[in-house]
């Protein structure tokens, strides 16, 4: 078991995995889940973090974020690889702002179910963006179609122009701290539509 | 009204995200547009009136008649909003 597969600690009862919390909630957003709904964690549809992560290139960073989302269960192997080939083929455009990239592929190169990973990398890579590099802030995404994950990005959206959510995300040092700010951050919802 | 195209390669990722800060910034501003997030195959056969890209996707998205918006930093709201204003009064004196 990997500290990003451990049960949480804290904040929704001893019986309920982060995964649960988190990954189970995406689709209850506007439900009757009022301990959800007032998290940042639910809309993003969480599947693993791994914080301070120690990745050599673009590319180890885009296998750890895909070994997440491979771990539970969003996609395949093939997904993960057709993310490095996006990357390597039009890349640099996936670095959206200063730090920042958001890989992903095409839902038919293996999504199994929709998810999100991020992860945090202890020293920053180059991606080949002259605007925005080097790379400390990693958001792999798995969608099954084109709308279905508005949700999700929304949700990224709001956390990225979020300043202190942000600055909690990249001090994050283990994964538990990792989780706690992708989940415990000001409440901005709708701020972004 | 103005048709803006926001592209990227797969119409999946950035695209989306650009065009949702297009779409509040010009709701805010009171200016109607149709805003459409695209992959670049799609946008090369119809063509907007202005599209709008992360800056590596400059070359890709040139040579149609829409006027080309590239953004550094998608989370930059004000960023984001001079360089689309930009495009539009651009777009509305020549018409």
């Amino acid at each position: 078991m990997t500290d990003s597969e451990r049960p949480m600690s804290g904040y929704s009862g001893p019986t309920m995995s982060r995964r649960q919390f988190l990954g189970a909630s995406a689709n209850d957003v506007h439900g009757n889940g009022a301990e959800m709904d007032s998290t940042q964690g639910s809309g993003l549809n969480l599947i693993g973090v791994r914080a301070a992560a120690e990745a050599g290139s673009w590319s180890d960073a885009i296998e750890i974020a895909g070994a997440l989302l491979t771990a539970g269960g969003v996609c395949t192997n093939e997904y993960v690889q057709a993310m490095a080939a996006a990357v390597r083929d039009s890349g640099p455009y996936m670095v959206i702002a200063p730090g920042m990239a958001m890989p992903h592929a095409r839902p038919e190169d293996g999504v199994l179910q929709p998810g999100t990973a991020i992860v945090t990398l202890a020293a920053p890579v180059e991606f080949g963006s002259p605007a925005n590099d080097p790379v400390d802030l990693v958001i792999a995404f798995a969608a099954l179609d084109k709308n279905a994950h508005l949700e999700t990005l929304q949700r990224i959206t709001e956390l990225l122009m979020n300043e202190t959510a942000l600055n909690n995300v990249r001090a994050a040092t283990t994964d538990d701290e990792l989780w706690a700010a992708l989940s415990g951050g000001p409440t901005t919802v709708g701020e972004a539509s | 009204m103005i048709s803006v195209a926001t592209v990227c390669s797969m119409g999946l990722g950035t695209s989306q995200i650009l065009a949702m800060q297009v779409r509040k910034i010009l709701k805010d501003l009171g200016i109607e547009a149709r805003v459409d997030p695209i992959d670049l195959g799609s946008f090369k056969s119809q063509p907007a009136d202005i599209v709008v890209a992360q800056t590596a996707m400059g070359e890709q998205v040139s040579g149609t008649r829409a006027k080309v918006v590239l953004i550094d930093n998608l989370i930059d709201r004000a960023h984001v909003q001079s360089r689309v204003l930009e495009a539009i009064e651009a777009f509305r004196a020549e018409q």
